[in-house]
């Protein structure tokens, strides 16, 4: 195992290294220039000199290797557009918030979704099968906002639940705990619904495995059948996709964030492309796929640990 | 222990020709599959309802005023005889922008997701079955593919494409087949160390067999999950991508469009939101519901 | 069953820890004496160092942290830093006589911190994108593109209370941008001591921030969530009737609405559906209602040169602009599809001053006389001038939005509907822009046939509207080019007198919406703004940042 990981993340390495210089000159064929949105009220002369003082007027290739050389020393570089602002800082600012309540999401979410989709698996096209698919798709269809804003009108103000914003940097976590409850409420809506979808087809194709009716065959109590097999052998396609979930949700939802004013990362990445901010599209671009990454690594890894059938080395027995 | 008296038991012969017949008519694979399809009923009904839609989608736009004539006396008007659906800020019926939209969004969720599912199958099937170094390559591509700041990707796509169906299914496919692709991995992974695929290996079979005879058609239950839940994915994307001058223009419009309306204006005219989401949501739950009897229809281990 | 138990469980300590935690808050609150605070919406604010400020909500801290030589009361530059002031006849040097004013750390406040701001502005070192606004000062371009030295700019810090400034020619506005927070005064120690993070809104920089306005901000602040405080050595400190100011930025108006109710915020802005709600609540006197003008105006933006996609030569006919520049159904438009700003038919809008008059208050807007002519009429006669076809069916025009928003397409497609029914014009295609820089460079490419453009005023004097369509000027993007209109522009450039400016301006205005039609007026914007009855006195400044915090109270909340 503990080469196995080597491996990856000697792979890791390299992977980043395309996604970045992929990512540079994608970035650069973009129209515009950080400088081009303020230039409209600049005089010629000045954009030009500010362009130069930038060095934005060299060659792609040339500033290429001058961020490179930059990375190498762990330096993320200078926003353009916020002034005095590092890329580090801007992670350091926005991403408590977002994984604060990214991580509330996934919990609440991944339990609920589980336990719905255990419920309508065993109570196969039952009433309750179908309340829960209907959950499950009204969880999908209905879009985020629409959900946001029905928690905000029915529970935003009463009993002092804020409706927006977020706690200030002095509060201590209790006292910032009630921002986060309709947030997480409204983001885990979805995932509720994946969850649990994907828990009912996959409980449902392990119940019908001959080692469960070995089993009961045996005699197992159905507690114990549900919870020794079915379940560890059922949850393997939700690692699947919990794995870039997390480190999607964690870095921010733009929609949640927008409806509750979170100061979070969800945003930061829109408004970095949109003014285009190179440094930090790019520093926040290797934050997120180190997440990423590292986040398939670990849902790889958990695979051999709940399903003992499945070796990543492609050692023989 | 007890006895049985053998006097209750006789002897009613055998008919030489009928002993090598088979009783069960010969069914194929797919007509076994139509055949449990239709005991489902609500698959059934989910598959009627579908057709009534598309249905809708083809005849709807001639059963009522033009969808883009303005009419600026009829402005946010709630649901009346003259316009079932209502209308917009611009007074166009909503009635008849339901089914036009309804054609792209209903074609693009189909296309999209078939393409998705077609890469993805191969993808992942190829890359969960060999495993080893084949699998390390595959995924690193899958890893740079969904790293690389998708918004960039697509500005540049709107920059360099003419607006078109072309350019849109491209945007909407180039990142959306990875996350097929691993699930149909994952799954490959813990079937192929199953008995029955040692047992298809020791008979010889060579590695397509197995993936598509054996793999795929065993991971279709989550196949098909993945597909019913992108599908509301697709037709919201499709409006984002036509905003930035992908795919749809106006006066054209789509029900992710139609949607993004009347989100603006929810909580003062409802219905401008509610028949595009509803829309989506039926067509979302007929999907699923199909999906589950398909699901139990084509999963050969339920094959009595 | 049993799981359902424990889902119950999870559900039932959630909703008790929140009533806990929600009691405690309350508690607190009680035993202190209850400040009072301000609550107020503004945009994600940048940075705190006034020379690199670029946008609105960044320059509304400064404007109520710091001290500019003026400050604007009701839009009037009334004494700030400088308690008098004087100006030789021909308006080209300024003397600034300062009072004694003192820093948040307890240092004083001399003239010399407005040289030193104002040249590091202009400073090419700083790289600031508004050092062209300083370009009035002598010598202050060179200066700025590294052709002179620092001391050959015309400002100087005579004593510790003198501040002189020589301009590089008469500019009739150079008085009022003296409130303008860009000027705002820097030290020279704090600004070199912090270096390139001075101004940003971490921890670290914030608490070594010194202020000399009526409010210093609170080292806690992120750019989204700012707090600003009292600050008890303002020099006027006594008149300053709120202890605290809370600043958020909160993008959907759904919310904001719901946090205004619930008076979780003070003020907000009204438009779309929610005006007329708000405008009720105002009816049955829950809150106040303001309206203004505000100095932007948005206008159709032709593109003539005429040479971008198949048709597009027809918008070299001035004849064929105007007609469109008819056809559009403003009121339609105003009242009932966008349900904000005023109906346009100029370009200046009204707040706008030559000197010290109103310009519109003088000045019809030229369009009016023309509007009763037939737009289909005026469009065939175009065409034959220009020798072709004059079927308007046979044509077809590119219109080009700048966002890309649902309801910014919706508008277009009113637009476009005007323009059919009214002159009959085949086809009118929305084109798209992948991003707001894509839209930059199409219409700096000439890639556009249409557009609606928009431009907010920099300064109170219609130059700063007339200029944009100099041949030259960059964001000349319809490429409009007539000399006699660069000469009405060059006169009104170095004219001072009121009158002589007011009647230039009028033919420049007169020829470039009429006679050429090079643009087609559609609207002004707006202020609409929602208070709470308690609060009084809070003023919205039509230039530089969103508030003036100096003159308002809290009165029986």
């Amino acid at each position: 195992m503990g080469k196995y990981i080597l491996k990856r993340a000697s792979y890791m390495i390299f992977t980043m290294f395309i996604i970045v210089t992929a990512t540079f000159f994608l970035m650069n064929a973009m129209p515009g220039d950080p400088i081009s949105q303020q230039a409209r009220k600049m005089p010629p002369e000045l954009q030009k000199m500010i362009r130069h003082k930038y060095g934005l007027d060299r060659p792609i290739a040339e500033r290429w290797l001058m961020y490179l050389k930059q990375l190498l020393h762990g330096n993320f570089g200078d926003s353009f557009v916020t002034p005095g602002f590092s890329v580090n800082e801007i992670i350091k600012y926005k991403m408590p918030a977002s994984a604060w309540i990214g991580i509330q999401a996934v919990i609440l979410g991944l339990l609920i979704g589980i336990i719905l989709g255990i419920i309508a698996a065993f109570r196969r096209n039952t009433t309750v099968d179908y309340i829960v698919i209907f959950i499950a798709i009204l969880g999908v269809s209905v879009p985020g906002f629409v959900i946001a804003f029905l928690l905000q009108t029915t529970l935003g103000g009463k009993g002092s639940i804020p409706i927006a914003g977020w706690k200030a940097s002095t509060d201590t976590f209790a006292q910032g705990f009630k921002y986060t409850i309709l947030p997480t409420i409204a983001l885990c809506f979805g995932s509720i619904a994946t969850y649990a979808r994907y828990m009912r087809t996959s409980v449902l194709d392990v119940i019908n495995q001959d080692y469960i009716l070995t089993a009961q065959a045996k005699g197992i109590s159905k507690g114990a059948v549900a919870v020794k097999h079915v379940i560890r052998n059922a949850i393997i396609p939700i690692i699947t996709i919990l794995g870039p979930q997390i480190a999607m949700i964690i870095t921010g939802t733009l929609v949640i964030e927008r409806i509750f004013a979170i100061p979070g990362m969800g945003s930061s990445m829109i408004e970095a492309i949109n003014t285009n901010d190179y440094n930090v599209i790019l520093g926040l671009t290797i934050f997120f796929s180190f997440l990423y990454i590292v986040s398939l690594l670990l849902v790889d890894i958990t695979y051999c640990l709940v399903d003992p059938r499945i070796s990543l080395t492609k050692k023989k027995k | 222990m007890e006895t049985v008296d053998k006097s209750k038991f006789r002897i009613i012969g055998i008919d030489e020709n009928e002993a090598e017949s088979i009783v069960r008519p010969n069914l194929t694979y797919w007509q076994d599959a139509w055949r449990r399809l239709k005991q489902n009923k609500v698959a059934i009904f989910s598959l009627f309802l579908l057709i009534l839609l598309v249905i809708f989608c083809i005849i709807g736009p001639y059963m009522g005023p033009d969808y883009k004539l303005q009419d600026m006396s009829v402005r946010n008007q709630k649901p009346n005889a003259a316009h079932w659906f209502g209308t917009d800020i611009l007074g166009r019926d909503l009635f008849t922008r339901l089914w036009v939209g309804g054609r792209v969004s209903l074609s693009i969720g189909f296309v999209g997701t078939i393409i998705e599912v077609i890469i993805g199958c191969i993808y992942g099937g190829i890359s969960g079955y060999f495993g080893g170094t084949v699998d390390d390559v595959m995924m690193r591509i899958v890893e740079i593919l969904n790293s690389i700041p998708y918004m960039i990707v697509v500005i540049i796509l709107s920059v360099i494409l003419k607006p078109g169906i072309f350019s849109l299914l491209l945007a909407l496919c180039i990142t959306g087949w990875t996350g097929m692709a691993r699930m149909v991995r994952g799954q490959v992974m813990q079937l192929k160390e199953s008995e029955y695929i040692l047992a298809a290996k020791a008979l010889g079979s060579d590695s397509n067999r197995i993936i598509f005879k054996h793999l795929i058609p065993n991971t279709i239950g989550i196949i098909i999950v993945y597909t019913t839940f992108d599908i509301p994915s697709f037709i919201f994307a499709e409006a984002f991508l036509s905003f930035i001058g992908l795919g749809i223009q106006p006066p054209k419009t789509s029900w992710g469009a139609l949607c993004s309306y009347g989100q603006q204006y929810m909580d003062f005219y409802p219905h401008q939101l509610l028949f595009p989401a509803l829309a989506i949501c039926i067509t979302m739950l007929a999907f699923n519901l199909l999906g589950d009897g398909l699901r139990d229809a084509l999963d050969p281990k339920l094959r009595q | 069953m049993k799981k359902s138990k424990i889902l119950a469980a999870v559900l039932a300590v959630m909703m008790l820890s929140t009533i806990a935690l929600t009691g405690c808050g309350q508690k607190a609150a009680e035993n202190t004496k209850t400040p009072k605070v301000l609550n107020l919406l503004e945009g994600g604010v940048k940075t705190l160092d006034s020379a690199k400020a670029t946008d609105q909500a960044s320059f509304d801290i400064i404007q109520n942290t710091m001290e500019t030589l003026t400050v604007l009361n009701n839009d009037e530059n009334v004494p700030g830093a400088a308690e008098k002031w004087e100006s030789s006849a021909d308006g080209i040097e300024w003397t600034f006589h300062l009072r004694k004013l003192n820093w948040s750390d307890g240092k004083p406040l001399t003239a010399k911190d407005f040289e030193y701001a104002w040249k590091r502005i202009l400073n090419p070192d700083t790289k600031a994108s508004y050092a062209g606004f300083l370009y009035i000062l002598k010598n202050g371009q060179k200066y700025n593109t590294g052709k002179c030295s620092a001391d050959e700019v015309g400002i100087k810090a005579v004593d510790d209370q003198t501040l002189k400034i020589t301009l590089e020619k008469p500019t009739p506005y150079f008085f009022q941008i003296t409130s303008f927070a860009l000027l705002a005064p820097q030290r020279q120690d704090i600004v070199e001591a912090v270096g390139e993070k001075y101004g940003a809104l971490t921890k670290e920089s914030l608490s070594k921030m010194v202020f000399c306005g009526p409010f210093t901000v609170q080292d806690d602040s992120i750019n989204t969530k700012l707090t600003l405080v009292k600050n008890p050595k303002y020099y006027n400190a006594d008149n300053i009737k709120v202890d605290k100011v809370v600043l958020q930025d909160i993008k959907e108006i759904k919310t904001r609405y719901q946090m205004f109710t619930n008076k979780q915020l003070d003020a907000m802005g009204g438009r779309g559906e929610y005006l007329k709600l708000l405008k009720q609540g105002a009816e049955q006197k829950k809150w106040k209602f303001e309206q203004d003008v505000s100095p932007s105006a948005y206008y159709m933006q032709y593109n003539c040169s005429g040479k971008y996609a198949e048709n597009t030569k027809i918008l070299q006919s001035p004849k064929v602009r105007l007609a469109l520049t008819i056809a559009i159904d403003r009121d339609g438009y105003i009242n009932q599809i966008l349900k904000r700003g005023f109906v346009a038919y100029g370009l200046i809008p009204d707040k706008i001053l030559v000197n010290d008059k109103k310009y519109r208050d003088n000045v019809q807007e030229p369009l009016k006389a023309v509007m009763n002519q037939d737009p289909k009429q005026l469009f065939i006669e175009g065409l034959k001038d220009l020798g072709l076809d004059p079927n308007p069916a046979k044509y077809k025009l590119h219109f080009l939005p700048q966002g890309d928003s649902a309801d910014e397409r919706q508008q277009v497609e009113f637009f476009i509907n005007n323009w059919k029914q009214k002159i009959g014009i085949g086809e009118i295609v929305i084109d798209s822009s992948a991003s707001f820089d894509d839209f930059l460079t199409k219409i700096d490419q000439q890639k556009f046939d249409i557009t609606l453009a928009g431009w907010g005023a920099d300064y109170s004097d219609p130059y700063t509207f007339v200029e944009l369509f100099k041949s030259t000027n960059g964001n000349n993007y319809g490429k409009y080019n007539n000399p006699e209109y660069d000469k009405l522009v060059e006169k009104l450039d170095v004219e001072v007198d009121t009158q002589k400016r007011m009647e230039l301006t009028k033919q420049a205005e007169e020829l470039l919406i009429v006679k050429d039609a090079a643009i087609g007026p559609v609207y002004y914007a707006d202020r609409r703004t929602f208070i709470h009855n308690h609060v009084k006195g809070l003023q919205y400044p039509s230039f530089g940042g969103t508030y003036q915090l100096r003159y308002v109270s809290i009165e029986g909340k």
